[in-house]
């Protein structure tokens, strides 16, 4: 092969795949499957599995029953004084205050039920849960699988 | 014989799905090479492109519930084992040099099957790895998927998710700064033996 003035591209591309045949790739090496399937038979027979608390339909249906609590508390119950004694029921669950809602004056109900404490609550528990996945998530994609409890949430 | 050679890897893909797991051998002996040798031209360090290379056929292996059966089983790999080695990269501090790591075994077959002097394989070897350790990571990748596994236009454009005109504008572009490379560490292009498979 020889360097020619102006040559062409398929001239060039003629002598550079006829190198690269010459050279051939690289091989890996003679072990390299049976490391593999050793590695992968090994993952296989750990036997560890994580397996959701709570599955990805329940967290569907949770998120459907706040979201009609929440449109319920606006739409139907508009007057804060005619609460059905269901719901206060289960406001009553939390009766602690985070806030003391004579600070604030919600003219809304919707912002009036948002912030009762039973609401914050909530709020902080499913951040404290989702915190908890996102570190678990985090492990598992390092290959480090810490075996703190073995739950998991999505 | 690609459509063939992919018919036979969708179905040792079902059968792994269906949990025969020896089958993802036949899978790894098929592909290991090319794996290996993407992993190498981006690495340029042969322990960790054999690290990449077996990380990113477990990557599949755990993955393969993902895989959509209408793509090329081949295609889908060369993506993960493009991503893991670029991975690898952006959490090195320093570039590396060439490896001086060339396969005294690969030379040796190569060299008794061609009659080669191995003065002048090893030569070859050299001269074409330092030039190609001096492109880019992205023209090594296009050198390799385009002379060294004989891809398609098309298939590249599937695994590094480039345009067609962007593909072929760039290998363009590679060529002629492989040649030019090519003629500086050597003068004119060494000689050759073997036969233009394309």
């Amino acid at each position: 092969m020889k360097h020619q003035e102006n040559i062409s591209e398929t001239e060039m591309d003629k002598q550079l795949d006829s190198l690269f045949s010459s050279v051939g790739a690289e091989h890996a090496p003679a072990d390299f499957t049976r490391h593999l399937m050793q590695r992968i038979n090994q993952e296989e027979a750990s036997g560890f599995v994580y397996k959701p608390v709570i599955s990805k339909v329940a967290w569907m249906v949770i998120g459907l029953a706040v979201a009609a609590i929440l449109l319920a508390s606006v739409f139907l119950f508009p007057d804060a004084g005619s609460t059905p004694a269901v719901i206060q029921k289960l406001t009553g669950i939390f009766s602690f205050q985070f806030l003391d809602s004579s600070l604030f004056h919600f003219e809304n109900r919707l912002l009036q039920f948002l912030s009762e404490s039973h609401v914050l609550l909530s709020v902080l528990a499913v951040t404290a849960v989702m915190g908890w996945q996102y570190l678990f998530m985090c492990s598992r994609n390092t290959g480090k699988r810490k075996r703190i409890s073995g739950m998991m949430l999505f | 014989m690609g459509k063939e050679r992919n018919r036979e890897d969708l179905q040792w893909v079902q059968a792994v799905l269906q949990g025969d797991t020896r089958a993802f051998g036949y899978l790894a002996d098929r592909y290991k090479d090319f794996v290996y040798t993407l992993s190498f031209s981006l690495l340029k360090q042969r322990e960790e492109a054999e690290d990449a290379a077996q990380d990113a056929f477990v990557k599949a292996f755990r993955n393969l519930s993902g895989f959509r059966q209408d793509a090329k089983f081949s295609t889908w790999l060369y993506r993960i084992a493009y991503n893991e080695c670029i991975t690898r990269l952006r959490k090195r501090k320093t570039t590396l040099p060439v490896a001086d790591g060339w396969d005294e075994q690969h030379l040796t077959e190569k060299t008794e099957a061609d009659e080669m002097p191995w003065h002048e394989r090893e030569e070859q070897y050299r001269r074409l790895h330092g030039a190609i350790g001096e492109l880019s990571e992205t023209d090594r990748l296009l050198v390799v998927l385009y002379y060294f596994e004989r891809l398609p236009v098309e298939e590249i454009s599937a695994i590094t998710g480039w345009g067609i005109s962007n593909v072929k504008t760039k290998l363009f572009r590679v060529r002629k700064k492989l040649y030019d490379k090519l003629l500086r560490l050597s003068g004119e292009m060494p000689s050759l033996k073997g036969e233009n498979k394309r």
